[in-house]
């Protein structure tokens, strides 16, 4: 009796989490440009999907600006995680203080911050502000994906690493890099897909020139949602699940 | 003999507070010298400044006759063990062992020769390419141990080494890292709280208080003539009475304790009427029950107390004894063949005297 009650409980979250998912990726394959129904199979609409050159640019946008954001943003960040474990400083308190504002602060003011900082500058809203952005939302994120793994290091790894002739660049690089590259690759990681999926922020820093995929979405949805989409979301959902798998894998390894 | 470590008037401050005082030493190339006190008594500073991760206040350190002002650990021909070992644990113990090579940059041929020596020298040849994480405590002692001496230092520094491993593996390391620094012939300096490590493995002991050197000697001078009252009490345990020189001739004094008079040797100039502790270790008392002092005619002389605890401990038996005047004694004796029964019943009544000699007189501490 209470197997059984736990057993349908554990069903009903999984349905509720992943039915809408499914849903879409179903759909994806259906045979009908408009219906809910179930009209076939077919593949037409992942065909569609890959001659539609104006999409793949959009695509190639998105994870251009995703990668470099996600690389750029977990190097600061490892750094500034690494200096405010190992060293004290003046306003170290307050650092840490605002990388957590920074990760609670509503992405709508961040945006607008964003766009009256970029418009004061007197830069054009194009690909070096979103990427500017996404750098800056990514970072609090990094150092506390970072920080949480390198707190409880021990100090005197350190201290040996020097006592043994190493300086402060070998230090860092043949000790504190891999001894974190658990940390590095998740934090990595979740910047890749924070950036890859923001809409709000996006909104407010990107031009007309450099067109990217949550935006492109978020416009298209507003006409109605075409198989198209369907079948573009489910491909995006089958790379992230790859990614989600490689890095299980990096870990695991290490 | 020389000095390969001359340590001159060092201080050391942080915010204020003074965590050494004016600290003169010269370790003896070669020599298993141990800095022992309480915690916070300034020791583990001391040998951080020697290793060069602090700078002192004031004062100089020389290091094979050069002062080591402003140089960096590495460069300072020391390497330190520290207590948590501190073992890369993203490195296999071959890698552990042979970082401090790579980063001098030698030749790959002699890092690999120098790492198996070392390998061979801590018996850890089989586990080279193991992660610190699947090795037993002693096992990661070993191999911090070995990336230090793998450097060929002139002295080697080591923080509480076997403060974490368990008693036994303690004892078994003692004796190992001891026989390490004979076959090495390096001059290792020991930090540690725990006395009995102190004596059983040093040539000498440096006793550290509230950042000032107490003594210095061998393990034997320590424990036999400790300079002072706080040094009797750390080394060892001790039955401590306090009393008042009675009379002063040429060589001896006369002392009242317990009721009783005692002439002893006059050994460190104690002058007629100064305030003076007496000292007995636990062990340099022998309790005589009644059957076994009978006989004797000078059974008045000795002090009367009885038995409140009977510890055996195998070897040995300790007891806690009670006098007259109510002052707590503890006594050790010994099954030899002097009292081979030692077969003391509570409350019973015995009669306690030492071999005289073997006490310590010591002037008052203000």
């Amino acid at each position: 009796m209470n197997k059984s009650l736990s057993a349908s409980y554990l069903a009903f979250i999984y349905v509720i989490l992943y039915l809408p998912i499914l849903v879409l990726i179903v759909f994806s394959f259906n045979n009908s440009m408009f219906s809910g129904l179930w009209h076939g199979a077919t593949l037409k609409w992942y065909r569609e999907l890959f001659h539609d050159s104006g999409l793949q640019v959009i695509a190639i946008h998105s994870l251009i600006i995703s990668f470099l954001a996600s690389t750029v943003a977990t190097f600061i960040g490892l750094l500034g995680a690494v200096a405010l474990f190992k060293y004290q400083f003046f306003g170290k308190k307050l650092l840490n203080g605002v990388v957590f504002i920074m990760i609670v602060i509503p992405d709508l003011v961040l945006g607008i911050a964003f766009l009256i900082l970029f418009h004061a500058l007197n830069i054009s809203l194009g690909f070096w502000t979103l990427l500017l952005a996404h750098i800056t939302f990514c970072i609090p994120f990094v150092v506390v994906t970072i920080l949480s793994r390198i707190t409880g290091t021990d100090k005197n790894l350190f201290e040996a690493a020097k006592d043994l002739g190493a300086n402060d660049f070998i230090v860092f690089s043949k000790i504190i890099v891999p001894m974190l590259i658990p940390g590095i690759v998740a934090a990595w990681l979740l910047s890749f897909t924070l950036s890859f999926d923001d809409v709000v922020i996006s909104t407010f820093v990107s031009g007309p020139d450099f067109q990217i995929l949550p935006l492109y979405i978020f416009s298209q949805v507003k006409l109605g949602v075409t198989p198209e989409l369907n079948a573009l979301c489910s491909v995006i959902l089958l790379l992230t699940v790859v990614m989600a798998l490689i890095a299980q894998m990096v870990l695991k390894k290490k | 003999m020389n000095n390969v470590i001359k340590v001159r008037n060092i201080t050391k401050v942080y915010h204020d507070t003074v965590v050494l005082e004016s600290i003169n030493l010269d370790v003896n190339s070669g020599e298993f010298l141990t800095l022992l006190g309480p915690s916070g008594c300034g020791k583990t500073t001391l040998l951080r400044l020697i290793s060069g991760f602090e700078e002192p206040t004031a004062g100089s350190i020389m290091i094979n006759g050069r002062d080591v002002k402003g140089l960096p650990p590495h460069l300072r021909d020391v390497n330190t063990v520290f207590q948590s070992y501190a073992l890369f644990p993203h490195m296999t113990v071959y890698e552990n062992i042979a970082f401090g090579l790579k980063c001098k940059k030698l030749p790959k041929t002699e890092i690999a020769d120098r790492v198996q020596e070392a390998l061979a020298m801590v018996r850890l040849e089989k586990l080279a390419g193991r992660r610190p994480a699947q090795l037993s405590g002693g096992q990661q002692q070993r191999v911090a141990i070995a990336r230090a001496v793998v450097n060929k230092p002139l002295v080697l520094l080591l923080d509480e080494p076997l403060s974490a491993l368990d008693y036994s593996l303690r004892k078994n390391m003692q004796i190992e890292l001891k026989s390490l620094q004979r076959k090495l012939g390096i001059t290792f300096i020991l930090v540690t709280h725990d006395q009995e490590e102190a004596l059983s493995m040093s040539d000498r002991v440096v006793i550290m208080d509230e950042g000032i050197i107490q003594q210095v000697g061998t393990p034997r001078q320590i424990y036999e003539s400790p300079n002072s009252l706080h040094v009797a009490k750390f080394i060892g345990e001790a039955n401590i009475f306090e009393t008042e020189v009675l009379s002063v001739s040429e060589n001896h004094l006369q002392l009242r304790i317990e009721g009783k008079i005692f002439t002893l040797s006059n050994k460190r100039g104690a002058k007629l009427g100064q305030s003076v502790y007496m000292l007995v270790r636990p062990e340099d008392l022998r309790a005589w029950d009644k059957s076994e002092i009978i006989d004797r005619e000078d059974k008045d002389e000795l002090i009367q107390a009885t038995v409140e605890q009977v510890i055996y401990k195998g070897s040995t038996v300790d007891l806690i004894l009670r006098t007259a005047s109510g002052k707590r004694l503890s006594a050790t004796e010994f099954f030899d063949e002097d009292d081979e029964d030692l077969d003391y019943k509570i409350n019973e009544t015995v009669w306690v005297e030492w071999m005289p000699g073997w006490e310590v007189i010591l002037p008052y501490d203000e």
